[in-house]
């Protein structure tokens, strides 16, 4: 009951911050769009025809350009490439405006004036931040999942076309989001600074997002295929450290009905738990 | 019946090195149940540290303690004891029922059970007709009063306030003291921090004085406020000649009223024999008191020259 109650007062902050409206606006006027795109018989035609398997995809995996030919294209719809990249880029922003939005509930609660109340009370130290940190990605899980089912609905409606796979990337995006946030929440306790929190987790997965896959690259390209050399050993240690961007791809597997690779998200995962537990343990250490 | 409180020797260093800050260095104190317990001390003296020492929210370097029963900062403890913190602040977004409900739900009070604590401790402090008003609204009165309502929420064994009175107006100040002397009433044991003496000689039953982190005196206001061998008299009659004939006995005369010192109770009846016999009136006759804060002030120029 005490979790649940610091999760209520998370998001009863969230309202009262105008968080969750600012996103549900931004959310609502995105569908009121698509709805209006939707309806023209151009893109309805353009979006339900199939991909030219000599069609060039700018995907978001790494920011490296890959073929379509590459991706085995073959029955995808130009709507399909439409999800991709509508989930791509609600990656990307959900992940720094989600930052933002959110960082502040973890601070919030150790201002001076309201710490020594809360830990006056009958409450683990640790309940504080786990709550915190669940009620802030539960924010972002609602905001997403409002969005994306928005547009799924426009789409389905307005096309037909029923495209259940696209719903996936909520998890994934809300995945991604709460690895890094687990990140904000590790320096938001060292620190008790908001701006220290976000600066830091952004760069942290700003670094693992160019880091990782640029390491892979020259490996490649120096040794002509991936040695296992010190590039590789340096990538593929910080995919282990720190949130990256390797989400993008498991939402282009998930909407190209191609086989996921779990790694990326039973790491980000493992991310949250050690990140989160970390934060706990030095929040239950620290001093007031 | 176990004691509320006990501290024994605890000790609290902020940071290490030359620029350590020692808090606390060897605090021993004991509340009885069902007392008020008055810690008082100047600014930075180490009274909110040792509260925060039996809170939990820092940790001892040194010595231990217990509340009603259970180690300082422990989950048993806090579920029996309601705080007040110094300068506490509550989201602004929530009402005042809000704040009750969410800290009631924290301090483990179930539904309906919470529901009626909020309507109980709402109506002791006078705040039931704000209870729908958002926090920001409120003064800093009416802040006080929420907060007490807060530490109250769990129906505790023992309250703890820091500064219950600070910044609220005279009329605030007399309603929060009929309140803690209800809950005295009740039962309730009250630890109360402050440096405004005289709020705290109007209500404790104990008092312990703190200065640079040690108690330099603790006891009852009538034990610290008694001033050995001296009586007050007071004479309907006093006329130059009773004083002459009275002697060095007199310490002081003011009007009608005289200060003497009388070593044993023989002597004080002796005393009295001279003022009947020289048709003296004797209209009242008691040990002369200081006030606390004659107490506090010499304790604490005595504590200054020590640590000087």
């Amino acid at each position: 009951m005490k979790f649940l109650a610091i999760i209520e007062a998370t998001i009863r902050e969230g309202i009262a911050r105008k968080t969750i409206l600012g996103m549900f606006i931004v959310s609502t006027v995105t569908i009121v769009v698509a709805i209006l795109l939707f309806q023209m018989n151009v893109v309805q035609h353009g979006l339900l025809s199939p991909v030219s398997a000599h069609t060039h995809v700018q995907t978001a995996q790494n920011g490296v350009t890959n073929n379509a030919s590459s991706l085995a294209l073959a029955g995808m719809t130009v709507l399909d490439m439409v999800w991709m990249g509508i989930s791509s880029t609600l990656l990307f922003i959900c992940v720094f405006l989600g930052v933002f939005v959110t960082a502040g509930f973890i601070t919030s609660i150790m201002e001076k004036g309201s710490i020594d109340l809360l830990l006056s009370k009958p409450v683990s130290r640790w309940v504080y931040i786990a709550g915190r940190y669940t009620g802030a990605v539960l924010i972002i899980f609602a905001e997403v999942a409002y969005l994306i089912i928005g547009l799924w609905l426009v789409a389905g409606f307005s096309l037909g076309a029923w495209s259940p796979d696209f719903l996936m990337s909520i998890l994934i995006i809300t995945l991604a989001f709460a690895g890094v946030y687990s990140l904000v929440t590790l320096f938001g306790v060292l620190t008790r600074s908001s701006w220290f929190a976000i600066i830091i987790g952004l760069a942290l997965y700003i670094i693992g997002s160019i880091v990782i896959p640029l390491g892979q690259f020259l490996d490649k390209l120096l040794n002509g295929e991936p040695s296992g050399g010190m590039l590789t050993t340096v990538s593929t240690g910080l995919r282990y450290l720190v949130p990256s961007q390797e989400m993008g791809r498991a939402i282009a597997s998930v909407i190209l009905r191609h086989p996921i690779n779990a790694g990326p998200l039973f790491i980000t995962l493992g991310l949250c738990v050690g990140y989160v537990a970390l934060s706990c343990l030095a929040f239950s250490r620290k001093e007031f | 019946m176990e004691i509320a409180l006990a501290s024994n020797n605890i000790v609290k260093t902020y940071g290490t090195g030359p620029k350590a800050v020692h808090a606390l260095r060897g605090v021993s104190l004991t509340v009885a149940p069902g007392e008020i317990f008055g810690l008082l001390g100047k600014n930075g003296a180490g009274k909110t540290t040792f509260i925060k020492c039996v809170l939990g929210i820092v940790f001892l370097n040194g010595g231990e303690g217990t509340v009603l029963g259970y180690p300082f900062g422990s989950t048993q403890a806090k579920e029996r004891l309601g705080y007040l913190p110094e300068n506490h602040r509550y989201p602004l977004y929530l009402t005042g029922e809000q704040v009750l409900d969410y800290f009631g739900k924290l301090s483990g009070v179930r539904e309906p059970l919470l529901g009626h604590r909020i309507e109980e401790t709402l109506k002791i402090v006078g705040m039931t007709e704000w209870r729908k008003t958002k926090v920001r609204k409120y003064s800093k009165g009416m802040m006080q009063r929420l907060g007490l309502a807060q530490a109250l929420i769990n129906d505790p064994q023992l309250i703890m306030l820091d500064e219950p009175t600070d910044g609220v107006d005279p009329v605030g100040r007399r309603e929060i003291r009929e309140v803690l002397l209800h809950l005295k009433n009740e039962g309730k044991t009250i630890f109360l921090n402050s440096h405004l003496l005289s709020e705290v000689e109007r209500i404790s039953d104990r008092v312990a004085i703190m200065d640079h982190g040690t108690i330099v005196k603790e006891g009852s206001i009538d034990d610290l406020t008694r001033t050995e061998n001296v009586y007050e008299i007071r004479i309907a009659n006093l006329t130059p000649d009773l004083l002459v004939k009275m002697g060095n006995s007199v310490i002081h005369a003011d009007g009608s009223v005289l200060e003497i010192r009388s070593g044993t109770p023989e002597d004080l009846n002796q005393t009295m024999d001279i003022i009947r016999a020289a048709g003296g009136i004797i209209e009242s006759m008691a040990p002369k008191k200081s006030s606390l804060e004659d107490v506090f002030v010499d304790l604490i120029k005595t504590s200054e020259v020590t640590h000087e």
